[in-house]
């Protein structure tokens, strides 16, 4: 990867009260690429990305596409490209399917026919899915939704709050193969993820966090083979 | 029979205006978690804003000066409910759910007695900007025109509602942020300005249930939103606080039963049936009729 990164973060601090979540945080993510970041509970992965899409307070720099991002409102930053699929995927349970995903294009004022049909061809599953209330879909399906609601906006980069979270892991493998088919079609991607070993097998970069502060960084296969990350992270 | 078609009739003109006013009340928890209770006071604002622009303009009788105090009322409600969501509320967002619902109670009292301070404690007349005459009659039951405007307007506000909501992205954006506010931002939606959105459209439609209370019980004063406040809220609470059908259901239910207990029984009931039916429901079914008892799916 060369040239400038796409995205930038350059000490990143977020403290919930006396609590220091991050704790001076610099990574990059170039374009075409899947960083993730791994590391058990309370390493401040998902902090990371909150901060990034400003629905959390953070001191430090948020540079994307050369662009310092940190002082937008977190509506601007989606407009400017940065979207964010949450933790437990949080969709609009009361919503049919097509409204998740016209929500999800909330900041577009251009047609939407493309963003739709890429969806739909991602997960097909989703097009008979269309007009049904979206609480009523399996976990995995809303996982599915959740990816494609975020793509609506036209992510630059689409960061994935553990994708993997409580879903079988038939489906979560699914879940890894379209992120890295998304990838293949020209997404970035900033993953946060529990789930190690997956992660770091799918990634190009990774970076390893442990209380708020990154340890580890490499790519992704160094660091499967790594006897620290072994040992810490994949169960031996 | 005739007698009872005549209650069903008032009852649902007085139970739409229960439920224009109930849903200020519910569409504002859906988005910020709030009893607004300062709502019945806007309501009351919306009244004198109506009765002073009749005054002001001296507007004669007629359809045109019906149309133009709704408007004035609608407008100066929503711009105080603005004002208050701006600096009372939007402060207040990430403090604790207790401190901006004792804010909500002090901005109540202090719009009233602000009321009685600017307009006097004194009831005034509401001019009959509408006259009421008998229009005609089906199989005995009377219509009159306050009675026709009154459901017409409120049904029609209602109409123009469920559009705003089901249809337009700005509605869409309002069921986003209610479901939750998080993920709502996090798609890009301005969760602040579809919170001020929300208050103007509850606010609009307490400004509209104003002129056709002031229409039909033609007395004002600055403590006019306390007990119908208080109705319009059982209301919300008997439909489901958050659900908007609901509002529109409770505060329906709660006109026709008033209505029902005002011809059958004894007016002296009236206002004890409110919070009759506020305790059976808080028994019975705390979610209210069309609420959801939450169940996530995690």
């Amino acid at each position: 990867m060369s040239g400038q990164p796409l995205l930038l973060i350059e000490d990143l601090v977020v403290n919930y009260g006396a609590i220091n979540a991050v704790k001076g945080l610099s990574i990059e993510v170039c374009k075409g690429e899947i960083v993730s970041l791994v590391g058990g509970n309370g390493a401040g992965k998902s902090s990371t990305l909150r901060a990034i899409s400003g629905i959390v307070a953070s001191k430090g720099n948020i540079i994307l596409d050369g662009r310092n991002v940190a002082k937008l409102e977190p509506h601007h930053r989606v407009q400017a490209g940065l979207v964010q699929s949450p933790e437990g995927r949080g969709i609009f349970a009361s919503m049919t399917v097509y409204e998740n995903l016209l929500v999800g294009a909330h900041t577009r004022k251009d047609s939407l026919e493309d963003s739709l049909k890429w969806c739909y061809e991602l997960f097909p599953i989703l097009v008979e899915r269309t007009k049904q209330v979206a609480g009523t879909l399996s976990g995995g399906e809303q996982q599915m939704l959740a990816i494609s609601r975020a793509l609506m906006a036209r992510p630059k980069i689409l960061m994935l709050d553990e994708p993997s979270l409580g879903l079988a892991p038939k489906i979560v493998l699914q879940i890894f193969e379209i992120i890295k088919r998304l990838n293949t079609e020209g997404v970035t991607i900033l993953l946060v993820e529990q789930n190690a070993r997956m992660a770091l097998k799918f990634s190009h970069r990774a970076y390893v966090m442990e209380t708020g502060v990154k340890v580890i960084e490499g790519r992704g296969q160094e660091l499967l083979a790594d006897e620290k990350v072994k040992a810490s992270y994949l169960g031996g | 029979m005739q007698e009872l078609l005549q209650h069903i009739i008032n009852g649902i003109g007085l139970g739409s205006i229960y439920a224009l006013i109930a849903l200020g009340y519910t569409m504002v928890y859906g988005v910020l978690n709030l009893i607004n209770f300062a709502h019945s006071d806007v309501y009351m604002m919306g009244a004198f804003a109506a009765y002073y622009t009749q005054r002001f303009l001296n507007l004669k009788p007629g359809l045109m000066s019906f149309l133009i105090i709704i408007l004035a009322a609608m407008m100066f409600c929503s711009i105080l409910a603005l004002t208050i969501e701006r600096f009372a509320y939007r402060p207040l967002r990430k403090a604790p759910k207790l401190n901006i619902l004792i804010t909500a109670i002090g901005v109540s009292l202090f719009l009233e007695f602000s009321g009685q301070l600017i307009f006097g404690a004194d009831p005034k007349l509401f001019p009959s900007v509408i006259e009421d005459v008998g229009l005609f009659s089906i199989i005995g039951v009377r219509f009159r025109t306050i009675d026709l405007a009154i459901l017409a307007v409120g049904f029609l506000s209602m109409i123009v509602l469920r559009y705003i909501i089901v249809y337009t992205k700005t509605g869409r954006a309002m069921r986003a942020v209610s479901e939750n506010t998080k993920v709502a931002g996090l798609m890009g939606i301005p969760v602040n300005r579809i919170i001020a959105i929300t208050f103007v459209i509850g606010s609009s439609l307490a400004g509209i249930g104003s002129v056709l209370v002031g229409l039909k019980y033609p007395k004002i004063e600055p403590l006019m939103g306390m007990l119908i406040g208080l109705k319009a809220f059982v209301a919300a609470v008997l439909g489901g606080i958050g659900s908007i059908p609901g509002a529109v259901l409770g505060g329906i239910i709660m006109g026709l039963s008033e209505e029902m207990v005002v011809g059958y029984l004894s007016s002296t009931y009236r206002d004890a049936l409110s919070f009759g039916i506020l305790i059976i429901i808080l028994v019975v079914r705390p979610a209210g009729l069309l609420g959801k008892s939450s169940v996530d799916k995690v």
